[in-house]
């Protein structure tokens, strides 16, 4: 019970700070807006210029599996790995690494609690907004859609942080990790699906998105997929296997990076 | 103006030198950006290859409007990184500086700040450029077109940039509105040109000046349309006076934070 307490006092006082700036859920919306609307427009246009459907995917299930993935992004996982980099150029890290709470769950919850409030609105309104425009995912009613998408949304969370935390990490050995989050970064929001489904890539960039973490991270932009039916106990196994391989990476990378502090007084 | 011109150029010289101290992290930020950057030219690219050539853009006119978008955001960043640390200089009270300065407030507080992994941008861009002008086989006259196209994308930039920054002096939450709005302006600017039909691209033209920096000086480029170039530079210089004309209006609500701060 103690384990829970930090983490929920964290949510409950971030959440409530939330509330209090309706103006950055406004500008975050509208920064979404404009990157996910943008994106929806051209596909509208690409695909009824295709008669309906490209490689067998139609325009509703593109626009689901690309809303998942912005969905997931309101979260700002990313931000973790700036968190840490600021932290270790700034030296604020030797005094949160004598603190009580284990420094990587203190930014990693943190990081939750900044963007869950955003993070639920912007996912409940743009849902139902999407649904009122294009329609359901074709898949909706199926018996393993949405058990599978909380699955993969969890799992999404849980692949994410690692691979994020890892990058702010680098800082501990490179004066500047920023280069290193780029890299990181790019390749999650190329093979995640972001700018363009995962069902349109070419056959090795497909594979590559599949198999590699950067694209299992955003597993949920697979499940509006046909092949999603037969291929899901694989995939999400695949998911649980890089998470926990991560995870462990990431405490061994975490162990190391603790012995390069050294104290400068003051 | 000459004597601010050459104390800017002495502010931008001082970082550059200071930037080469660190030649590691130099390096390394060039090299993270331009991986950064191609990797809009890959999406971009297959893209393109999933579903063809839209509104008459096709995957070569990409590499050009990523290479334009780049070039203008590491221009400007690079030589003018201060402008996008505004809010922050505004928020801490640390402005104070610029205005004790003799100096023209606006230069001084854009060469304050170099980004260093701008460079990298300006890089990218420039081979990108060159990548276009090969590949699409660009006569002379398109060359001259390509190179102008990215000096009024440059302007065009820099002229929004200065008024979106400007919003720091109005506003409280100052750092989370002006990235918001900063990413509002350039995100669709790095989107494929076929997105905007007719009335959206009105609005991302006039009222969100995002076109001015990539889009349209691809298709003037690619239509050899010297009245398009003319619209861009029409455009930039009336975004470039409102911008200034926000900028001076804000030091007039700016308040001092007693906060003494030294630097270039």
């Amino acid at each position: 019970m103690n384990a829970l307490k930090f983490p929920l006092t964290v949510l409950k006082l971030l959440v409530k700070e939330s509330t209090r700036y309706p103006e950055r859920l406004t500008l975050e919306g509208l920064i979404i807006s404009a990157r996910y609307g943008l994106l929806m427009l051209l596909y509208a246009n690409v695909f009824a210029l295709s008669g309906g459907t490209i490689g067998g995917l139609t325009f509703p299930d593109a626009a689901w599996s690309m809303f998942f993935y912005f969905s997931l992004m309101t979260l700002g996982l990313r931000n973790i790995a700036s968190g840490i980099m600021d932290d270790v150029l700034s030296g604020q890290v030797e005094t949160l690494l004598t603190k009580p709470v284990h420094y990587l769950q203190y930014r990693i919850w943190w990081q939750i609690g900044s963007s869950l409030y955003q993070f639920f609105v912007i996912t409940i309104f743009g849902a139902l907004l999407l649904f009122f425009l294009v329609g359901a995912p074709t898949v909706l009613w199926t018996p393993y859609f949405l058990p599978t998408l909380f699955l993969a949304y969890v799992g999404g969370m849980l692949l994410t942080i690692p691979l994020y935390i890892m990058v702010g990490l680098t800082s501990f050995w490179i004066e500047d990790a920023k280069p290193v989050f780029w890299i990181i970064d790019k390749s999650i929001m190329m093979l995640g699906g972001s700018y363009i489904p995962v069902a349109l890539f070419p056959p090795v960039l497909y594979a590559i998105a599949k198999y590699s973490p950067f694209g299992a991270s955003q597993l949920l932009t697979h499940t509006v997929y046909g092949t999603w039916e037969t291929e899901w106990p694989l995939l999400l196994g695949m998911q649980g296997a890089w998470i926990v391989l991560l995870f462990v990476l990431c405490m061994t990378q975490f162990h190391c990076a603790k012995s390069r502090v050294f104290v400068n007084g003051g | 103006m000459y004597k601010e011109l050459r104390f800017a150029l002495y502010a931008i010289r001082k970082f550059l030198q200071s930037s080469a101290e660190l030649r590691t992290s130099f390096l390394m930020n060039i090299f993270g950006m331009f991986i950064n950057n191609t990797a809009f030219i890959v999406m971009w690219m297959a893209f393109s290859h999933a579903v063809g050539t839209i509104g008459g853009w096709t995957a070569i006119d990409i590499i050009a409007l990523e290479s334009y978008a780049a070039l203008s955001l590491g221009t400007v960043f690079f030589f003018f990184g201060g402008i996008q640390k505004l809010p922050q200089y505004v928020l801490s009270g640390s402005f104070d500086r610029f205005l004790l300065s003799p100096k023209n407030p606006l230069l001084r507080m854009m060469t304050s700040h170099m980004m260093v992994s701008a460079f990298g941008d300006i890089i990218f861009g420039i081979a990108g450029l060159v990548l276009y002008a090969v590949l699409g086989g660009l006569n002379l006259t398109s060359i001259v077109m390509l190179v102008l196209g990215g000096i009024l994308g440059v302007f065009a930039f820099l002229a929004t940039s200065i008024g979106i920054f400007s919003v720091s002096f109005f506003i409280m939450d100052t750092n989370i509105v002006s990235r918001g709005l900063f990413e509002l302006y350039f995100t669709p600017s790095m989107y494929h040109g076929g997105a905007f039909s007719s009335g959206l691209r009105a609005f991302f033209t006039y009222v969100i000046p995002s076109l001015l920096v990539a889009i349209l000086p691809v298709e003037a480029t690619r239509n050899q349309s010297w009245e398009t170039l003319g619209f861009i530079a029409l455009l930039g210089c009336l975004w470039f006076a409102l911008s200034v004309y926000i900028f001076h209006l804000g030091i007039r609500k700016y308040e001092s934070a007693n906060f003494m701060t030294f630097g270039t």
